[in-house]
């Protein structure tokens, strides 16, 4: 008879995309594209535009920044020092697992039922569900 | 059949079932997977052999078997 245990898929890879985000749920990321430059290098974003295949977020100093579909970022009409530029592409790879997350929570929420769910100190998304299969 | 879900904060994700049997448990963890694909979450590929490994408890002596499924 075959007993009781636990099965464990070992961790994979999300391939977590801003700009795949950018066209699944706009609103929430734009708001925290919008939020991340603000309260980083005070700047205010001004228009949105798609160019191309890429989504183009222009501030109020003339500059923008651009997020491209292989989630590349390009920055062109603001200055930025190197350091921050790499704080920059950081932070948004960070925000596209951020947003990547909240997804899989909305989605989780409809193929099976939530027991409940917490945030881990080191920033992980923990969900215990019942699958319904 | 209850699980766990945990997606870190470097974008990976790991699924626990608790209940049933090791082929039951990779078959639902699949079929999570599989929907989670379906919505457009983009999921790197699965190694049947490698990816998933057993943890079995047997309650009546207490002892713990750590089966795994792949060599490492």
């Amino acid at each position: 008879m075959p007993c009781n245990g636990v099965t464990v898929l070992r961790p994979i890879s999300l391939k977590a995309n801003v700009f795949r985000e950018i066209k699944a749920q706009p609103e929430v990321a734009i708001n925290a594209i919008k939020k991340l430059l603000a309260d980083n290098w005070q700047a205010e974003v001004i228009n949105i535009q798609q160019h191309k295949n890429a989504t183009r977020f222009y501030i109020n100093s003339g500059g923008y920044l651009e997020i491209t579909a292989d989630g590349l970022i390009k920055v062109a009409g603001f200055w930025l020092p190197q350091n921050h530029f790499e704080r920059l592409a950081k932070i948004i790879g960070r925000l596209g697992v951020l947003l990547t997350q909240e997804r899989i929570r909305q989605v989780i929420k409809k193929i099976a039922v939530v027991e409940d769910e917490q945030r881990a100190p080191n920033g992980a998304l923990i969900i215990n569900v019942k699958l319904e299969g | 059949m209850k699980a766990t879900i945990i997606i870190t904060a470097d974008g990976k994700i790991s699924v626990i079932t608790k209940e049933g049997t090791f082929e039951g448990g990779r078959q639902e963890i699949k079929k999570l997977l599989a929907s989670l694909g379906i919505e457009g979450i983009e999921i790197a590929s699965i190694d049947d052999e490698k990816d998933f490994e057993q943890h079995r408890h047997d309650s009546e002596s207490h002892a713990h078997l750590h089966a795994h499924s792949h060599n490492s």
